[in-house]
C-alpha cells in the first residue's frame, strides 16, 4: 500500500459548498438586489448541486483511499508564517475523514435537496441556503484539517452556522433565545477547547494530528496531556450535547427541521465524536477519564431516553433521542470502542435524519403542526412518510437486519467486553434500549394510528420530500450490513464480515475483545438487546402510548421541557452570576472602575486638548520643535559620552 | 597620470543592468512624461498613459530578471538587493495607485500635466533613496524625492491651504535636510567616507564601534534627518498640517509611498549603519525608545481629539511612525527577535501602504469639490449614502486599528512579537496601550457614518471615478486577502 498522495481532492471537496455559499449569499444577492429576491428552487438547486458535486468528489477520494493509499493530502497555503510560529491549512483524507465526508456530503445533498421543498414557502430562502453550505463547509474543514487548529476553526464554524440557523426565523423572541442558549452553552465548551490546544501546544509544540502522535509516546510529562484531554473533552460535551451540557439540543429545535436533520441529528454533534476517534491517542494516556467518559455517556444515554418519554412535541422527542444516542456513542468511546461509535455514528446518521426529515414531513403535512397531541390516524394520509418513518423506527430501536440492531448491539457488548466495561455500563445501556423502544413506539402511535384528533388529518408531501426520505430508508435499513459482527459472519462463511472495523483498522485503533474473556457472547448480547427491544415497544405499545406527565405535577416538574436541569442552571449558574455581576457592578465597578475609567477618558481628553494646542500650525512653533528635538538627542549624546 | 585615471571611467555591464533596469524605466518616464505629454491634445490621458506603462514596466522587470547577489554599482551609490527592490516596487506601486485616483479629481480640481511627471519623479527620488549606500547620492536622492513632492503638496492652487502647506513643508524639510546634511558632513570628516560600508568600517577599525563624540553627533544629526520624513515626535510638526493641506490624492500619495521610501531607507541605514554603533552603546536604545513612547502617545492621544478626516489619517500615520519604530528597535537592540524584525517591518509597511492607500481613494471619491479637508460631520450617514464605500473605510479603518482578520492585524503582531522576543516588554505594553487609545482614532468615522443621522447636506457627492474606485475595490481584496493568508507577506525580505 502506498503511503499518502498528493491530491487536490481535499481542496476541492471543501471548496465547492463555500462557492455554493458565496453565490447564494454574496453574488447572486448583490446582482439581483436582495437576498429575498432569488427563488427558492434556484437557490436551493445551487446550493443542493453544489452539495452533490462535492459528494462525487468524495465518492472519488473514497476509491482512491481503498485501492492505493493511505491518505490523500493536500498541502495548502501557510497561513502564518513568522518567527518560530509556522500554521498551514493542510487538508487530509484518511478512512476516518473519508467516511465522515461521505456521510457529511451524501447526507448533506439529500437535505439541501428535501429543503428545496419544504422551505418553498418562506420567503428569502437563499439566506437559508448560503447558510446551509456554510455549515457544510464548515463541518467538511472540520473533518478534511490535518491540524488541531483548523478543526478547531471549523469547530467553531459549525457553531456559528448552528446559531444562524437555529434564529432563522429570529423575528420570533423564542427562537433567537434558543439561538443564544446554544451558542452561550457551546462557548463554556469551547473554551476547553482553546485552553486544550493552548496546553497540547505548549507540551508538544505542534498542533498536527501526525506530529502529535509521534510526540506524544516519549514525553514524561503526561499529567499535562490529561489535562488537555480532560478539557478536549469538556469541549466535547458542549458540542455533542453531553451531560451537563446537553441542555442546547433540544432547544435548538427552534431551527428548521432540515437543519435539526442536518446539525443537531447527523454531522455537528458527533464532531466530540470525531474528535475522540481522532485523537484516541491523547485520550488513552489517562483511564481514568475514559471512565469519566463512559460513565457520562451511560448517564447521558439513560437521562436523554427518559426525557424523550416525556416531551409532547414530535421535534422535541427526537432531540432527546439524539442525545440519547450520542450518550451510547460516548459511552463506545469511554471503554476504548472508537469504531463501534464511529459506526453508530454513521447509522444514527442515517436513522436519525430519517426520523427528522420524516417528522419534517409529518408537520409539514399537518401545516406546521408540532404536536403530538393533537396528530394521529396520518398512517392513511401519508403512506411514504409513514413507512419510511417505521423503517427509521425498526432501526433506532434495533430490531435485527435494521442498523442500529448491528451498532447498538456492537456497543452494547463492548460495554460488557471491553477492558473497562462492566454490568453497570452494560445495563445502564439496556435500559436506554428499553427507554428508545418506549418513546418511539410512542411517537409513532401518537402520531401516525389511532383518530385523527384536533380535526388535523394531513396530506402527503411532494416527492422532493419523499425521495429523500426513502433513500434515507433504504441507508437505514441496510446501513447496518457495514459491520455484520464477526459470529454471524462465520455463519455464512465470509471472513471480514466486519466491513466498517477492517475499513478503520489502519487509522483508529480498537479494543479488542478476547472471545472468551466476555462475560457474554456477542450473540447473547444481541439476543438479550432485542429482547428488551421489543419489551420496550410492547410496553410502550400497550401501556404507556398515551403517558401524560401533565397528570403528575412531580413527574412533570421534573422532566417535561427539561425543567429540572433548566432549574438547576437557571439557580445554580446564572442566578450567582447575576448576583455576583450585580454587586461587581453595584460596588466595585460604579464606585471604583467607573471613576478610573472616567478618569483615564477625562485625562486623554484633556491631554489631547492641551497637547493639541502645540500643533497650531504656526511654522516657529513647529521649527522650534524640531530643534528641541534636535537639542535633545545631540544634547543626550554630548551628556553621555562626556559623563 | 593617464587619462582613465584622472576621469575613471565606468561601464555597465552584464547583471548591472539588470538591476538597474527599474530604476531607468522610471526615469525615463519622468522625463518622457514630463517632454512629451503637454505636446498632445489630451495632456493629461497621454501623461497617465505613460506613467502607467512606465510603472509596469519597472515592476515587470523586477519581477521577470530576478537575481540572486546584490548588484553593486560604482562602489555602492547604487545597490540592488532584495531590500531595494522590494521597496521599490512598493513605491512604484503606491505612486502608479495615487496616479490612479487622482484621474477625474485632478481634472475637477484644475491640477496641471505635469502632476503624473511630479509623481514618477518622486518615485524614481525614493527607489534611488532605498538603492543607495552613499550618503551624498542618498541625499541627492532624498531632495529629488522631496522636491518633487513640495511641488505636489502646493499644485493644488485653488486652495489657500495647499499654498501655505507646501512652503510650510519646504521650509521645515529644507532644515531637516541641512541638519541630515551636516550630520553626513561630520561622518565624512571623521571617517573620511562617504560609503555606508567605509563609515562603518572606519568605526570598526578606529575605534571598534565604541564611538567618540563627534562622529556620534554626525550619526544623531543623519538619523534626525531620516526621523524627519518617517515623522517621529517631535520631528512630526510638518505632517499634520501638510497632509491636511495637500490634495486627498497626493495626501495617499504622501502617506503611503514617501513613508515606505523612508521606512525602506531607514531600514538600510539601520541595517548597515547603525547596527554596529548602537550595539556598543545601549543608550542610544534608551534614546529610540523615548522616542517610540512619546510618538505612540502624542500622535493616538491629540488624533483621537481630531475632526478633520486627513488630520485623523495624519496623527494615525504618526501612531503607525511608532509601531514601525519598535520595529527598528527589535532590529536594533539586537535580540532574538532582530532576525524577524526586518521582515516585520517590511510586512507592516506593505500592509500599512495597502489601507492607507484604500482609505484615501475613499477620501477622494467622497471629497467636495475645491474644499476637500473633509469633516467628520460629512461623513454621517454615509452608510446609507454610499453603503459599499462606508463599508470599504470602515474595513481599512478596522485594520489600521488592527482588529483581526484584516492586515493591520498581523502587521502589528509581528511587529509586537519580534519587539516581545527581542525582550522589549514594557515598551511593547505601552504600543499596545496606544492601539488600545488609538482605536478612537479609527471607531470615530465609524460612528459618524453608520451611527448617526444623515445630513441631507452632504449628501450631493456624485464623484465615481473609475480610477478611485478600482483602488478601492483592490485595496479591500488586498487586505482581506493579507488578513486570511498573512503567509504570503511575511517573509518578503
Amino acid at each position: 500500500m502506498n503511503p499518502t498522495v498528493a491530491s487536490s481532492l481535499p481542496f476541492l471537496i471543501l471548496i465547492v459548498p463555500l462557492i455554493g455559499f458565496f453565490l447564494n449569499g454574496v453574488v447572486i444577492p448583490l446582482a439581483s438586489g436582495g437576498i429575498t429576491k432569488t427563488k427558492p428552487t434556484i437557490s436551493g438547486g445551487i446550493a443542493t448541486f453544489a452539495m452533490a458535486v462535492s459528494f462525487v468528489l468524495a465518492v472519488q477520494a473514497f476509491f482512491q483511499l481503498s485501492s492505493n493509499s493511505t491518505a490523500l493530502e493536500y498541502t495548502g497555503f501557510r497561513w502564518i508564517d513568522f518567527g518560530n510560529l509556522s500554521i498551514s491549512l493542510n487538508l487530509r483524507i484518511d478512512r476516518l475523514s473519508s467516511l465522515m465526508t461521505m456521510i457529511i456530503t451524501g447526507i448533506g445533498t439529500l437535505i439541501h435537496f428535501y429543503s428545496i421543498s419544504y422551505m418553498s414557502h418562506e420567503k428569502g430562502v437563499a439566506r437559508f441556503f448560503a447558510y446551509l453550505n456554510l455549515f457544510c463547509f464548515a463541518m467538511l474543514l472540520l473533518v478534511l484539517s490535518d491540524n488541531l487548529l483548523f478543526l478547531f476553526f471549523g469547530w467553531e464554524g459549525v457553531g456559528l452556522c448552528s446559531y444562524l440557523l437555529i434564529s432563522y426565523w429570529y423575528e420570533e423572541e423564542a427562537n433567537a433565545d434558543a439561538a443564544r442558549k446554544a451558542f452561550l452553552v457551546n462557548r463554556i465548551g469551547d473554551l476547553g477547547f482553546v485552553l486544550g490546544m493552548c496546553v497540547l501546544y505548549v507540551q508538544l509544540g505542534t498542533l498536527n494530528f501526525a506530529e502529535m502522535m509521534a510526540r506524544i509516546s516519549p514525553t514524561a510529562a503526561i499529567g499535562l496531556l490529561s489535562l488537555a484531554g480532560v478539557l478536549l473533552f469538556f469541549a466535547s460535551t458542549g458540542k455533542s450535547a453531553q451531560f451537563p451540557l446537553y441542555v442546547w439540543l433540544p432547544d435548538a429545535m427552534a431551527g428548521p427541521t432540515p437543519v435539526s436533520a442536518l446539525i443537531h441529528a447527523a454531522t455537528m454533534v458527533t464532531a466530540g465524536v470525531y474528535l475522540f476517534a481522532r485523537m484516541a491517542f491523547l485520550f488513552e494516556l489517562s483511564p481514568e477519564l475514559m471512565t469519566i467518559v463512559s460513565y457520562t455517556g451511560a448517564l447521558t444515554a439513560l437521562l436523554g431516553g427518559i426525557l424523550a418519554l416525556a416531551q409532547t412535541d414530535i421535534k422535541k422527542v427526537l432531540a432527546y433521542s439524539t442525545v440519547s444516542q450520542l450518550g451510547f456513542m460516548f459511552l463506545a468511546l469511554g471503554v476504548g470502542a472508537y469504531q463501534t461509535a464511529v459506526f453508530h455514528l454513521m447509522t444514527h446518521a442515517f436513522f436519525k435524519a430519517l426520523l427528522f426529515l420524516g417528522a419534517g414531513s409529518v408537520i409539514h403535512g399537518c401545516d406546521g403542526e408540532q404536536d403530538m397531541r393533537k396528530m394521529g390516524g396520518l398512517a392513511k394520509s401519508m403512506p411514504i412518510t409513514f413507512v419510511t418513518m417505521l423503517l427509521g423506527s425498526a432501526a433506532i430501536v434495533g430490531l435485527p437486519i435494521f442498523s442500529g440492531f448491528f451498532s447498538k448491539d456492537e456497543i452494547l457488548y463492548m460495554a460488557l467486553g471491553a477492558p473497562r466495561g462492566n454490568w453497570i455500563l452494560f445495563g445502564a445501556g439496556l435500559v436506554a434500549a428499553f427507554l428508545t423502544g418506549v418513546y418511539t413506539i410512542r411517537m409513532l402511535t401518537q402520531t401516525f394510528w389511532g383518530p385523527s384528533k384536533a380535526g388535523i388529518h394531513g396530506h402527503e408531501s411532494a416527492w422532493i420530500m419523499t425521495l429523500p426520505l426513502v433513500i434515507l430508508a433504504v441507508l437505514a435499513t441496510f446501513g447496518g450490513f457495514l459491520g455484520i459482527p464477526h459470529e454471524i459472519g462465520t455463519w455464512f462463511g465470509v471472513e471480514h464480515s466486519h466491513l466498517l472495523n477492517a475499513w478503520l483498522d489502519p487509522v483508529v485503533q480498537q479494543v479488542n475483545v478476547a472471545g472468551e474473556s466476555a462475560p457474554l457472547p456477542e450473540l447473547a448480547v444481541s439476543g438479550i438487546a432485542v429482547a428488551v427491544a421489543i419489551f420496550g415497544l410492547i410496553a410502550g405499545r400497550t401501556f404507556l402510548k398515551n403517558i401524560s406527565f401533565e397528570n403528575s405535577p412531580l413527574l412533570s416538574r421534573l422532566f417535561v421541557g427539561q425543567h429540572f436541569m433548566d432549574t438547576f442552571y437557571a439557580s445554580w449558574v446564572v442566578a450567582p452570576l447575576y448576583w455576583m455581576s450585580r454587586h461587581i457592578i453595584q460596588t466595585f465597578e460604579s464606585g471604583f472602575m467607573g471613576n478610573i475609567g472616567g478618569w483615564i477618558g477625562v485625562g486623554s481628553t484633556w491631554s489631547g486638548e492641551r497637547l493639541r494646542l502645540t500643533q497650531s500650525g504656526d511654522i516657529q512653533l513647529s521649527m522650534l520643535s524640531i530643534v528641541t528635538g534636535l537639542a535633545f538627542v545631540v544634547g543626550i549624546l554630548i551628556i553621555w559620552v562626556a559623563v | 597620470m593617464s587619462f582613465s585615471n584622472m576621469f575613471p571611467m565606468y561601464f555597465i555591464q552584464g547583471q548591472q543592468w539588470l538591476g538597474l533596469l527599474p530604476l531607468l524605466c522610471m526615469a525615463l518616464t519622468a522625463i518622457a512624461t514630463l517632454l512629451l505629454a503637454p505636446l498632445r491634445l489630451q495632456g493629461r490621458a497621454t501623461a497617465f498613459a505613460m506613467l502607467l506603462i512606465g510603472s509596469i514596466a519597472a515592476v515587470a522587470s523586477t519581477v521577470v530578471f530576478p537575481f540572486s547577489e546584490t548588484i553593486i554599482i560604482l562602489d555602492g551609490v547604487l545597490v540592488f538587493d532584495r531590500l531595494s527592490q522590494v521597496f521599490s516596487a512598493i513605491c512604484v506601486l503606491a505612486g502608479l495607485a495615487a496616479a490612479l485616483m487622482s484621474l477625474g479629481f485632478d481634472e475637477r480640481e484644475a491640477l496641471q500635466t505635469e502632476y503624473f511627471s511630479l509623481i514618477a519623479f518622486a518615485v524614481v527620488g525614493m527607489m534611488a533613496m532605498v538603492s543607495t549606500r552613499n550618503l551624498v547620492f542618498f541625499f541627492v536622492s532624498l531632495e529629488l524625492m522631496s522636491l518633487a513632492v513640495y511641488v505636489l503638496v502646493s499644485m493644488h492652487r485653488q486652495s489657500s491651504m495647499a499654498s501655505e502647506a507646501g512652503l510650510k513643508y519646504f521650509l521645515l524639510g529644507g532644515a531637516a535636510s541641512a541638519v541630515m546634511l551636516y550630520g553626513a558632513s561630520i561622518l565624512y570628516g571623521t571617517t573620511g567616507s562617504l560609503d555606508v560600508e567605509g563609515i562603518r568600517n572606519a568605526f570598526q577599525s578606529q575605534w571598534g564601534g565604541k564611538l567618540p563624540i563627534l562622529p556620534l553627533i554626525g550619526l544623531g544629526l543623519f538619523s534626525v534627518g531620516l526621523l524627519f520624513k518617517i515623522g517621529a515626535f517631535p520631528f512630526h510638526v510638518w505632517i499634520p498640517d501638510v497632509y491636511t493641506g495637500a490634495a486627498t490624492p497626493v495626501t495617499g500619495f504622501m502617506i503611503s509611498a514617501v513613508k515606505a521610501a523612508a521606512t525602506g531607507a531607514l531600514l538600510r541605514m539601520s541595517i548597515e549603519l547603525f547596527a554596529l554603533p548602537v550595539a556598543a552603546e545601549p543608550f542610544l536604545i534608551t534614546v529610540l525608545s523615548i522616542i517610540i513612547v512619546a510618538t505612540l502617545l502624542f500622535g493616538s492621544l491629540v488624533g483621537a481629539r481630531q475632526t478633520r478626516l486627513k488630520r485623523i489619517f495624519a496623527y494615525s500615520t504618526i501612531v503607525h511612525t511608532g509601531y514601525v519604530l519598535l520595529g527598528f528597535l527589535a532590529l536594533l537592540g539586537g535580540g532574538a527577535g532582530a532576525k524577524d524584525a526586518s521582515s516585520a517591518i517590511v510586512s507592516y509597511t506593505v500592509f500599512y501602504v495597502v489601507m492607507n492607500l484604500g482609505a484615501f481613494a475613499v477620501l477622494t471619491l467622497i471629497s467636495p469639490k475645491d474644499n476637500d479637508d473633509i469633516s467628520l460631520d460629512q461623513l454621517t450617514g454615509l452608510g446609507t449614502r454610499r453603503p459599499l464605500l462606508a463599508f470599504a473605510l470602515s474595513v481599512f479603518l478596522l485594520s489600521m486599528a488592527g482588529i483581526p482578520p484584516t492586515a493591520g492585524f498581523f502587521g502589528k503582531y509581528y511587529i509586537f512579537s519580534a519587539a516581545l522576543a527581542s525582550g522589549y516588554t514594557w515598551i511593547t505594553v505601552v504600543a499596545a496601550i496606544a492601539s488600545v487609545v488609538s482605536a478612537i482614532i479609527y471607531l470615530r468615522p465609524m460612528i459618524h457614518m453608520y451611527m448617526k443621522e444623515s445630513d441631507e447636506s452632504y449628501s450631493a457627492l456624485p464623484s465615481n471615478w473609475l480610477g478611485s474606485n478600482m483602488i478601492v475595490g483592490l485595496s479591500l481584496f488586498l487586505t482581506v486577502v493579507m488578513g486570511l493568508i498573512p503567509a504570503w507577506f511575511s517573509k518578503l525580505l
